[in-house]
């Protein structure tokens, strides 16, 4: 009894802190405070990942986007000059078909979540899954393991080339720089927005 | 191959032979790429097109040679099969890609964006499309999907010069991931469910296990329980929306129009052939069940409003179109509409309904659409999309471009000497017999086919429109004074030749796509279950 108390505080207060870290990313007017709300969103993810007794890889949501993800963002953020007074960034357009949008889906997702019955999750000992991954990826999923490189592969070269910039590109910009409306370089969709 | 690698992991040499195809294409990709690093001097790239083509063709090779063994077994410990079905959509697939490069050694030149990363980047999405019509588990459908995503995305971004360009590739990018999203999303819901991600599997529960199937009084399955319906559904959106249906497809118009144009037409070709493997494989290995009627909450009647919609939409939105580019990307839309009416068949009468139709109707589809794509893209001027009025007078200007774009809109069109028209037959009469054969409500399957007959009558308009221009309008504007590239000048002829020779005798490829269509692995009413990986067994047809 003790032990589901504590588990339900454990579990609301990782809820929580994830829910509202999302809220401060999309309702917030500074693209700064977006990014730490986001900060808080993986944090409370991590946390929530480790309660379930996965913890590598609440160990790589910590490292990789907590430490990595987020830290690149708010390089890119300060580093990006005037972003902070760009007035349209997080305006919102549309709220009304929005609107119908969220409640649709909340709807439909809640009414599927009521009407599902769920079963008890069994009592899963909190064992080190580590090594049941490693083991895992080297074997049954062998394929999936080595596909991800050709896709890694894939969007390395592609964000390269969407981003750089070569010496005759430079050549054709100058001869061609009548038009001053071109962007030096569109918003690079490079593929790190990924889930 | 090399006996060794047995060893290692549990990779047997079976499994390497089942993805040669694909290893093959893989390493060419990365060969054009280190190529490329080495390129020096102003000379032109379009050796590195030929090495990608080379590549390609050994590609397209190797799986006809699988497919002649007519073996199947299961690769990776049930993570992708080798079969007939596969190895037929990789030589789709493939043969989209060789015509696609064969096209951009002449485009890419003319419009300042001459670099190798194109091949290479062409060949890992046909490296995703191989593994996507291979898959035997979601996590390989899904990575397959994402591998060819990520690369057509650049392809769409690739005129660094041209806004327009970026725009197509950054919202091709944003909506792509969305719907990633939503595919993982329902992944996640029926792995729940589920507890497996093997298709197969999925397959044998969707049939018997109560957690998802609800059972009526006298133990017959009446529908699907909302959590493994959600699921399906969201899969269901995101395949839509890789092939362009038509609530999810209002990308495809702005993608086409903005990116190169041998680009648009994998995307509009190859990208949809691949959407089309998967979305069979999951439809008759995962999703199957009951026979589906039309009343029941499986995903016939899904299937049943999307293919309605797409077909009378996507026609009724290109015959407003006055941009070439746009027009070709509604019929698409439309041919997408009608490519789903064999899967409605076989949905709703089970495997008597399959008639080869989906495989035969891609390979026309492709021929016709990459070709006008390969016409446009020698007509087409520096950033300014080609309208009907820029056609005019074609006919005396270039005889023979005009007659090839004349044999692709009639093909497109469906109308007889061509490979269309006996692709339309095949769609329509799969739903026709279907109708005969189901127990329930045939009669909405007639009216499904007789509107969709009458939707692409409505669609001659806007394909004989183009022949219209070409011939009996007088010419008021310049055309391209250059000849047209070796290279495009034959991916053009073959697409024509193809076009008219396929309509001719269409026996031999129909014939191969219906036994490819049969030779799907795992298939409940097809061959048996699998067997342990490394272990060949013949199949020896389903019927």
């Amino acid at each position: 009894m003790q032990v589901q108390v504590i588990g339900a505080i454990v579990f609301w207060a990782l809820a929580i802190l994830t829910v509202a870290g999302a809220a401060l990313v999309a309702f917030s007017r500074n693209i700064v405070h977006s990014a730490f709300g986001l900060l808080a969103a993986f944090f409370g993810v991590a946390g929530l990942f480790v309660f379930l007794s996965a913890d590598f890889v609440g160990m790589v949501q910590l490292l990789v986007y907590v430490g990595g993800v987020v830290v690149l963002f708010l390089f890119a953020v300060m580093l990006t000059g005037r972003i902070e007074q760009v007035e349209i960034s997080n305006l919102s357009r549309g709220p009304l078909p929005a609107l119908a949008v969220l409640i649709g889906t909340v709807a439909v997702l809640a009414v599927v979540a009521f009407q599902t019955p769920w079963g008890p999750s069994g009592d899963m000992a909190a064992e080190p899954t580590t090594a049941a991954i490693g083991n895992a990826l080297l074997s049954q999923y062998l394929l999936p393991f080595e596909i991800a490189s050709v896709l890694l592969v894939a969007a390395l070269i592609g964000s390269v080339l969407l981003a750089s910039r070569r010496k005759e590109d430079e050549l054709e910009d100058q001869a061609t720089a009548e038009a001053t409306d071109q962007p030096g370089d569109p918003p690079a969709a490079g593929p790190g927005g990924e889930p | 191959m090399m006996p060794a690698m047995e060893i290692a992991a549990g990779v047997g040499r079976f499994d390497l032979h089942g993805l040669t195809p694909g290893m093959i294409i893989t390493g060419f990709g990365l060969l054009v790429l280190l190529l490329e690093i080495f390129h020096r001097g102003r000379g032109g790239r379009a050796y590195l097109g030929g090495i990608a083509v080379f590549g390609l063709v050994l590609g397209g090779m190797w799986a006809y040679l699988l497919w002649n063994q007519r073996f199947s077994w299961s690769l990776f410990r049930m993570m992708a099969y080798q079969d007939g079905f596969g190895q037929a959509f990789t030589a789709i697939v493939v043969m989209a890609a060789i015509l696609t490069c064969l096209l951009a050694t002449d485009y890419l030149p003319r419009h300042q964006s001459d670099r190798g990363e194109f091949y290479a980047l062409i060949l890992f999405a046909v490296t995703g499309m191989i593994l996507v019509a291979v898959a035997a588990d979601l996590v390989t459908l899904f990575l397959g999907i994402e591998t060819m995503s990520l690369a057509v995305y650049v392809l769409a971004g690739f005129f660094r010069h041209s806004r327009h360009s970026a725009e197509a590739s950054l919202k091709y990018l944003i909506l792509g991931a969305l719907s990633t999203a939503i595919m993982l999303y329902g992944i996640a819901l029926l792995y729940g469910v589920t507890k497996t991600t093997h298709l197969a599997s999925i397959g044998q529960l969707f049939q018997e296990s109560p957690a998802i199937c609800r059972f009526n009084a006298e133990g017959f399955a009446v529908g699907l329980q909302p959590l493994p319906l959600i699921g399906m559904v969201m899969i269901l959106v995101s395949m839509g929306f890789k092939i362009a249906l038509v609530p999810f497809h209002m990308w495809a118009p702005d993608v086409y129009d903005g990116s190169p144009t041998p680009a648009a037409g994998f995307m509009a070709t190859a990208v949809k052939v691949a959407g089309f493997a998967g979305l069979l494989r999951l439809l008759m290995i995962a999703f199957v069940g009951w026979p589906a009627r039309i009343s029941s909450t499986g995903w016939v009647p899904i299937l049943f409003v999307l293919a309605l919609v797409t077909i009378i939409l996507g026609n009724a939105a290109a015959i407003v179109q006055n941009k070439l580019k746009r027009m070709l990307a509604y019929s698409s839309i439309a041919h997408a509409g009608y490519l789903l009416l064999p899967l409605i068949a076989a949905g709703y009468a089970g495997h008597q309904a399959f008639n080869g139709a989906v495989p035969y109707y891609l390979v026309a589809y492709t021929l016709a659409t990459l070709g006008a794509f390969g016409v446009l893209g020698y007509l087409e001027k520096q950033d300014q999309a080609l309208t009907y009025d820029d056609l005019d007078g074609l006919g005396k200007r270039h005889p023979w471009v005009a007659a090839s774009m004349t044999i692709f809109m009639i093909s497109a069109a469906g109308i007889p000497p061509t490979a269309g028209f006996f692709a339309k037959f095949l769609a329509f009469k799969a739903v026709i017999d279907a109708a005969g054969i189901g127990q329930f409500g045939g009669v909405y399957l007639v009216v499904l086919a007789a509107l969709g007959i009458l939707a692409s009558v409505a669609g001659v308009y806007y394909y004989l429109r183009v022949v219209v221009h070409m011939y009996m309008r007088e010419q008021h504007q310049q055309g391209p004074s250059f000849l047209l590239g070796r290279a495009a000048a034959v991916a053009i002829a073959l697409c024509a030749f193809g076009s008219v020779a396929l309509g001719i005798l269409p026996n031999r490829l129909a014939t191969l796509s219906y036994i490819s269509t049969i030779e799907m692995a795992d298939t409940p009413e097809g061959p048996e279950a699998i067997v342990p990986a490394g272990m060949a067994r013949t199949t020896g047809g389903g019927d």
